[in-house]
């Protein structure tokens, strides 16, 4: 697995679990 | 519709088709217009996986489905980016290096000729009818919001399509797709400003309002075999379904065998799995602030005119009843988001808690009525009553400003022609490469080949273009075609899975193929509770399990 590779992975994987986060806090905030 | 809206449309068309000839150029033989010589940048693959896998009906009816139903939807793509990265590592590097046209001339490689056959004719079988409905759905929509022939709104979706497709190739096909995916995202974004803008309450009592109607609830964590949208059904059975997609269907593996590189293609694979999530949040958000408009501004009963027009014509008694109760609940429900915002900005707890009980209660009536009015309109019309496809562009047709109309039709246009032109592309090159210089003419030279995968591409557009037009008619031979086609597509990935396998032969790919289809065809008959999801984990086990045990026998 090349080095580019793994960093757009880590930039991916960071990318999802904000915008996971962001729906998350969505939920939490207007619609518990 | 304003001229200046026309305008915007005629002159997006016109540049899609101008530049796509433009890239006719140069291309002398079939790998330059199947493959782009495989020479083309990562991002502009990248902005073309995503601009194909987003047609149409994605636009206008995942934007509906947030309007009627919230952000839950998204759960369906969880297993996106978990799908791209397992194909970064594994098939993407295998494909790519073995420099095939098809991911099915892979399978001959790995296996036998016929495993090849039957999937590759799978794949025009179930694509070449499902390119007919890419077009008819958008088609349709257009047809009864703009008021003019179904046939005009497929031929304005197609004949373009097919006409770029045809001369440009691969190439006009991604290009084309970069600029098409630069079109709709601003379309997404220009519209979801305008809604924010012409809220009558601060964004944060807004999203109140649309919490308190359950549209900011995108997480379920039960497990369910039935519903299609779960954490759970997204994680498992969209990680296989996006496998078999982005792995085994040609229209997809093209795009990334055209770039330059492993490395690149894996980037262009990242690029969409990177975007996929927030973007379709941002769909399904624009759909969830269309909701709130019509909270605070009149809402229609019908978002289909047709149904409208059929109501007041055919039973105009029950229609103005209906309309009648309906405006009064709109009110009462107005006014309690109207109550939940003041309450918020005053700090009353007690205050919010009563006005969001007032608003869900309305909103539940307005709900029920909506639903008789569906119902009642159903008995007057022939066809499916479901509008949720007609919520956004009647919306936009009403209420956006002269300009933004048109940038949004042509964004429908662009997410339909993206998809269409690289199924059709898709189509030839499998009819080409998989059948005609496979069985029929394997010694003719590159300029014959590439007359032929013209005249196919044309073939395959005028067939897509014909089905469209009689969708109508043809509405159970299409949902038979889906319905076989959600048979194989995760007995198909189970094939690719196996040619990973070191044991594993041809003879037990070919019957696992067959098996896994029947294993789905069979829990689709008798087990039809079972989400669609869910077929593509069954398939994909099945055919690995049969075919692996298979192999083992053979020794």
């Amino acid at each position: 697995m090349s080095q580019r590779f793994r960093a757009t992975l880590v930039r991916v994987m960071a990318m999802q679990l904000l915008a996971l986060l962001v729906l998350w806090l969505l939920q939490w905030r207007y619609a518990a | 519709m304003h001229g200046l809206d026309w305008a915007i449309v005629i002159a997006y068309l016109g540049y899609v088709v101008w530049d796509g000839l433009r890239r006719a150029r140069g291309t002398v033989d079939i790998e330059g217009y199947f493959m782009a010589n495989r020479s083309l940048p990562w991002w502009a693959v990248g902005l073309s996986v995503m601009a194909t896998q987003l047609s149409a009906v994605t636009l206008i009816g995942t934007t509906g489905q947030g309007a009627t139903d919230g952000l839950r939807f998204v759960q369906f793509y969880f297993g996106l980016p978990l799908a791209m990265v397992i194909l970064g590592v594994t098939l993407v590097p295998f494909l790519h290096k073995a420099k095939v046209y098809t991911a099915y001339e892979y399978l001959e490689r790995r296996f036998d000729a016929r495993t090849r056959t039957l999937t590759s004719f799978l794949f025009l079988l179930s694509r070449g009818m499902s390119c007919g409905a890419i077009i008819s759905a958008p088609a349709v929509v257009l047809s009864a919001i703009l008021g003019v022939p179904l046939g005009w709104s497929v031929a304005i979706i197609g004949l373009p399509t097919v006409l770029y497709t045809v001369i440009g190739g691969v190439q006009a096909v991604t290009w084309a797709d970069v600029k098409q995916m630069v079109v709709i995202v601003a379309a997404v974004i220009a519209m979801a400003t305008v809604l924010i803008m012409r809220l009558p309450v601060p964004l944060d009592d807004a999203l109140a309002v649309a919490g308190a109607a359950g549209r900011l609830r995108t997480f379920d964590f039960s497990f369910s075999l039935s519903d299609p949208y779960t954490v759970w059904s997204g994680l498992i059975g969209g990680t296989f379904l996006m496998l078999s997609y982005f792995g085994t269907d040609q229209s997809q593996v093209q795009r990334y065998l055209t770039a330059r590189s492993v490395d690149e293609a894996r980037s262009s694979l990242l690029m969409s799995a990177y975007w996929k999530i927030p973007l379709q949040a941002l769909i399904l958000l624009l759909g969830v602030l269309v909701f709130l408009f019509y909270v605070f501004q009149p809402a229609p009963l019908y978002h289909n005119p047709a149904h409208e027009r059929a109501m007041q014509m055919s039973a105009p008694a029950t229609y103005d009843s209906l309309t009648t109760a309906y405006t009064a609940q709109h009110a009462t429900r107005r006014a309690a988001a109207v109550e939940i915002a003041a309450a918020r900005d005053a700090h009353d707890a007690v205050a919010e808690s009563r006005a969001i009980e007032a608003f869900k209660t309305s909103e539940a009536a307005a709900g029920v009525t909506r639903t008789t009015a569906l119902a009642a309109a159903g008995k007057v019309v022939s066809g499916p009553t479901r509008d949720v496809n007609y919520v956004i562009p009647r919306f936009v047709l009403d209420h956006l400003p002269i300009g933004l109309v048109g940038l949004f039709l042509a964004a429908v246009l662009a997410a339909a022609m993206s998809s269409v032109a690289a199924e059709l592309n898709s189509l030839s090159t499998a009819t080409i490469v998989d059948f005609y210089r496979r069985r029929v003419r394997t010694d003719a030279s590159e300029a014959h080949y590439l007359t032929a995968s013209k005249w196919s591409t044309v073939f395959w557009g005028l067939f897509a273009c014909v089905v469209a037009t009689f969708a109508a008619t043809l509405g159970s031979l299409i949902e038979v075609v889906n319905r076989f086609g959600s048979f194989f597509y995760g007995s198909i990935l189970g094939v690719f899975l196996l040619a990973m396998l070191p044991r594993a032969r041809g003879r037990g790919a070919f019957y696992g193929l067959i098996a896994g289809m029947s294993t789905v065809g069979a829990v689709s008959w008798f087990a039809p509770q079972v989400a669609f999801l869910w077929h593509n984990v069954i398939g994909a086990l099945a055919v690995v399990a049969v075919g692996l045990a298979m192999s083992l026998r053979e020794g």
